[in-house]
């Protein structure tokens, strides 16, 4: 069931606009990660999901109700903020029940409220402590203790692992999944890092340029994406995309001249297709040219220790490869990228996904 | 090598000898103050007391120069409150909203404020004359109004420190803009008011021009036009008198000085909240 809806959602700042016609379903309990480059309008859609924001044009359904115009309180929803926002002057518990004082609550119902949360986030014992005595773990607990004493319906993320070193960040990544398995609120979460939103999402919507590109479950956007601006978004290292024109022969030239033979697909959707995407993992390094595949100049190798990135030069295009085999090729050799032709993806004219 | 570094006895002394003349240069003023105020029989010149006595303060501290000293107070503390809420109220729209131009209306503020104070004596007084304000209050309002373009100016850096995110947050919570006002920005302020409330007290407190120009009664006078009235009040010049006047008088601008001295570093390095 949908607890959150925009419908023809548009956002602008005087004459700029940043979200042009947004549509996005929610479901109940789902945890959702917007993500996209910055610049992409993901805060500027998380903000007008708050109440931050005003909604120039369309709907924001909560719970099937209008909620353009409700104060953030009276939507059910409260958010995590990118610096966790905690109040440097008030105590942890002050902190936790600040929202509960707002709404008259008696001194010891607060205090009641509190203690469950802290309990929960294992918090009680740093009740009297001011944010600036906690580490970075603790801070984002009390930044969530916060946000569910309410018992909201839906809890707001905006880039919260953005400011937090490397190690950090995977612990406090797995701390939210946790977090989530246990409570099950229904989350919605920002971010621009895509690794991030595959491995915490139930379903992610890929923004560009205020337009939702794709929302899916993470499987689906990184096995079928919708287009190429998904493709190339979704998986580390980023998807090989080459504009190409089709050939004879099971053939296509790419925007560089160089050739990909695609032996077994095709001619019609050779000859729709526009883009054809690889991703580095189903590159090859063969010695012979067979099969589907293309030549390119190694340029450089890393060394990853269990993996190699390997780049290589097709003309000017730069192609990524990665191998989990040791690579057996010289800077400067020109070898042969065979790929298996059903891993790869065609896009139309219209940036549209094309169906074998 | 460090042993070239060292000075001789002879040195050393001559040096604390040359420091200690220059301590006493540099005190004389403040020694001859302090020794004039508790010597029975003050002359107006340098002198040691023999025997100590604290009755020329009990004297300051009666009549007309104690309603002076109150008056002062007075002045002071009005001013230095009604300056740190109008700045506040001013600088945190100045420091949140988008206004056109703001920089440069804060700046031409602080130019005002630069022009010589005695340069505007003649309408600020006519303007008194008119609205019926030569009095206390209209020495308090004066002194508000010139003491404002620079507080607004630097409390309004000082709301610029404060992550908007942290009233944002309170926002979501259900804080309207006075609570998030009052149990947000305003802790959080509390070095910036505070420096700001000194500094319009302590410039209240030494304000000599204005209420000399708009007070017209030695029982309205503050200390700083009481001292003045007071030379050669009563035929001869009662230095003993004068002598703990003035040392009251200083005494709360250096009260203020420790207390100031204290925030200021906090002051005006902002909120510095951590992420």
């Amino acid at each position: 069931m949908a607890i959150l809806e925009a419908k023809h959602l548009r956002k602008d700042y005087q004459a700029v606009n940043v979200i042009a016609d947004l549509n996005l379903e929610v479901r109940e309990g789902d945890f959702t990660v917007l993500v996209g480059p910055s610049g992409c309008g993901k805060s500027t859609l998380l903000r007008m999901i708050a109440g931050l924001e005003d909604i120039t044009g369309g709907e924001l359904l909560i719970d099937g109700r209008r909620a353009n115009d409700l104060h953030p309180r009276e939507r059910g929803i409260s958010m995590v903020f990118q610096s966790y926002a905690l109040y440097p002057h008030m105590s942890v518990h002050d902190n936790i029940g600040f929202g509960l004082k707002l709404e008259g609550k008696s001194k010891q119902d607060i205090t009641k409220a509190v203690r469950e949360v802290a309990d929960t986030l294992q918090l009680t014992d740093y009740l009297d402590r001011k944010p600036s005595q906690l580490s970075g773990g603790q801070r984002q607990r009390v930044a969530i203790g916060r946000a569910i004493v309410r018992k909201p319906r839906i809890i707001l993320f905006d880039e919260p692992l953005s400011n937090l070193d490397a190690k950090l960040r995977v612990e406090m990544r797995m701390e939210l999944m946790k977090f989530h398995r246990n409570h099950n609120i229904t989350t919605i979460y920002v971010t621009h890092d895509q690794v991030e939103a595959i491995t915490m999402a139930d379903r992610i919507a890929v923004l560009e340029k205020g337009n939702i590109r794709q929302f899916d479950t993470p499987r689906v956007l990184f096995d079928t994406p919708a287009n190429p601006f998904v493709a190339s978004f979704i998986g580390s290292p980023q998807m090989n995309l080459f504009d190409v024109t089709a050939q004879n022969n099971y053939v296509v030239k790419t925007a560089e001249n160089s050739e990909i033979r695609l032996p077994d697909v095709s001619l019609a959707l050779l000859s729709d297709a526009k883009v054809i995407g690889i991703r580095p993992e189903h590159l090859k390094l063969q010695s012979e040219a067979t099969g589907a595949g293309l030549s390119a100049k190694v340029d450089l190798i890393e060394n990853l220790g269990d993996e190699s990135i390997i780049h290589l030069l097709a003309g000017e295009q730069r192609i990524t490869a990665r191998s989990h085999e040791p690579v057996d090729c010289q800077i400067g050799e020109t070898v042969f990228l065979g790929f298996d032709s059903t891993r790869a993806h065609f896009f139309g004219d219209q940036q549209n996904r094309l169906s074998r | 090598m460090t042993a070239n570094l060292k000075k001789s006895p002879a040195q050393s002394v001559s040096t604390n000898v040359l420091l200690a003349m220059l301590i006493i240069v540099w005190l004389s003023p403040l020694s001859w103050l302090m020794m004039t105020s508790v010597n029975p029989n003050p002359s107006g010149g340098f002198a040691v007391p023999t025997s100590l006595t604290f009755d020329h303060f009990l004297t300051a501290m009666s009549g007309t120069s104690l309603r002076q000293f109150l008056n002062s107070l007075l002045i002071a503390f009005s001013a230095a409150t009604l300056t740190t809420i109008l700045a506040a109220l001013a600088a945190y729209p100045f420091s949140r909203l988008n206004i056109p131009y703001k920089n440069t209306i804060l700046w031409s503020l602080a130019l005002l404020r630069i022009l010589p104070s005695t340069a505007i004596i003649i309408p600020v007084f006519l303007t008194g004359r008119a609205l019926g304000l030569l009095n206390t209050g209209g020495v308090v309002l004066v002194l508000t109004l010139m003491n404002l373009p620079f507080a607004i100016l630097l409390l309004k850096n000082f709301f610029d420190t404060i992550p908007p995110e942290l009233e944002e947050a309170g926002y979501m919570e259900g804080a309207t803009l006075r609570q998030g006002l009052m149990y947000i920005v305003l802790p959080l302020s509390r070095a910036g008011l505070a420096v700001i409330w000194f500094m319009a007290f302590t410039s209240a407190w030494n304000e000599f021009l204005f209420p000399f120009l708009m007070l017209r009664s030695d029982q309205a006078f503050p200390m700083a036009v009481g001292l003045y009235a007071a030379f050669g009040q009563y035929g001869a010049t009662d230095y003993g008198f004068l002598t703990a006047y003035s040392i009251i008088y200083t005494a709360p601008a250096i009260a203020v000085y420790f207390m100031l001295k204290r925030n200021l570093t906090t002051g005006f390095a902002g909120v510095g909240v951590k992420g």
